[in-house]
């Protein structure tokens, strides 16, 4: 009898060891959070739903990212390191204008270091449940993190990737983006058609046909009276060509600028010529091949302010 | 004999617990860093007159307005240009907090 007391007690003690060390793990899992800091600091009640509010980059080098984005674009970082994530918070003049994932690329894979587009929405689930319902695929389900937001990642019907985020402090204001930091962004896509109209149902844009030059088709999306983003067909007939978000940042001198990026390791992948808007872009790659855009905007002769 | 399988079954269920648990809380499938895209991109076919910028607002639209998937706006509105307005000034650089 008492040998089976003793038993009981050590099987109890054992049980209760199990529980201990679940509850460890739980308190182990739940106190070093990946935590993203607010969008906007100090936080306003604004919000535009459709506008692109942040970018990710994912490279294999978030070391020789943070060289050719600060010679480049005068970009100053914050580390932040949680567990096995390297993560740098990239700034312009003291604001946050993006963020650096160091993430391992196996050297087989066809993949290659890409921007990730954020575009605000006012509630992720139901951002979810639309671009589902419209041939969306979902490519990270919705997470919350409680000072930056709710964000999801999906792959359009067409296969490009973005990203939505209901930011918790506010969207950034309507207002001229400084040199260095991103000013529009453009779809390339083989049918603007479909695919704008995917974003309308999204982001309830208003959608502009484009007079065109080259034939193709190209449309803007607005929203709050302003030109968030253009969806343009893709040009040439090079089979290497695949659906994506392609983000440009504002730059004093197109040409100098895309000196620079050589002069840092990156290619040019389209030399610089003017654009619609009168000024001149250039599309580059950083050294480890994310692509992203160079683009000038003089603002003197700019649009009476809607509002 | 019977206790020591005992012993071993709660140790092994305790594991599995925690195991599960870690991997729910620290993994849940959200987002945490961002996509590598499909490589091999050609931006060859990029022509001098192929165009993917903002437009300066009020540009003319299309004459000829065509059937869309989308619902195009009004063809009595214009172009809508990106925001203009000027943002804080400048200032230089400094380290960001933290």
């Amino acid at each position: 009898m008492r040998d089976k007391c003793h038993h009981a007690r050590h099987l109890l003690s054992r049980a209760l060891c199990a529980v201990v060390l679940c509850a460890t793990g739980i308190a182990t899992a739940t106190a070093a959070p990946f935590e993203l800091p607010p969008l906007v600091e100090p936080a306003t009640a604004e919000h535009h739903v459709g506008k692109v509010i942040w970018v990710d980059l994912m490279t294999p080098d978030l070391a020789g990212a943070k060289q050719f984005y600060s010679g480049l674009l005068g970009w100053t970082f914050r580390d932040i390191h949680v567990g096995k994530t390297d993560y740098a918070i990239a700034y312009l003049d003291g604001q946050p204008v993006g963020g650096v994932f160091q993430r391992h690329l196996s050297p087989g894979k066809q993949r290659h270091p890409a921007w990730l587009t954020f575009f605000a929405v006012r509630d992720v689930d139901a951002a979810e449940r639309t671009a589902l319902a419209h041939g969306a695929r979902v490519v990270f389900g919705p997470k919350s993190y409680p000072d930056r937001g709710r964000q999801a990642v999906f792959a359009d019907p067409e296969g490009a990737f973005f990203a939505v985020l209901a930011s918790t402090s506010g969207d950034p204001s309507d207002v001229l983006a400084l040199p260095g930091d991103w000013i529009w962004s453009a779809l390339l896509i083989p049918e603007p058609d479909k695919d704008a109209a995917f974003y309308q149902n999204l982001f309830g844009y208003d959608v502009f046909d484009l007079p065109s030059d080259d034939g193709l088709e190209h449309v803007i999306l607005s929203s709050d009276d302003y030109a968030r983003a253009s969806v343009n067909a893709l040009p040439g007939d090079s089979t290497r060509r695949h659906p994506r978000w392609l983000n440009f940042v504002r730059v004093v001198d197109t040409d100098g600028a895309a000196a620079k990026v050589v002069a840092l390791g990156g290619r040019v992948l389209v030399a610089p010529h003017v654009d619609r808007h009168g000024d001149k872009i250039a599309v580059v790659a950083d050294p480890a091949g994310a692509v992203f855009g160079l683009m000038e905007w003089s603002d003197t002769d700019s649009q009476k302010e809607p509002r | 004999m019977n206790s020591l399988r005992q012993r071993w079954t709660i140790r092994a269920i305790g594991l599995l617990l925690f195991t599960g648990l870690c991997a729910c809380l620290t993994g849940g499938g959200g987002y945490i860093g961002g996509v590598y895209e499909p490589g091999g991109y050609d931006y060859g076919g990029w022509g001098g007159n192929y165009q993917v910028g903002p437009p300066r607002g009020h540009e003319h639209r299309p004459q000829r307005p065509q059937a869309h998937a989308y619902r195009a706006a009004p063809q009595t509105r214009p172009i809508p240009s990106i925001p203009t307005r000027p943002g804080r000034p400048p200032h230089p650089p400094h380290p960001p907090r933290g």
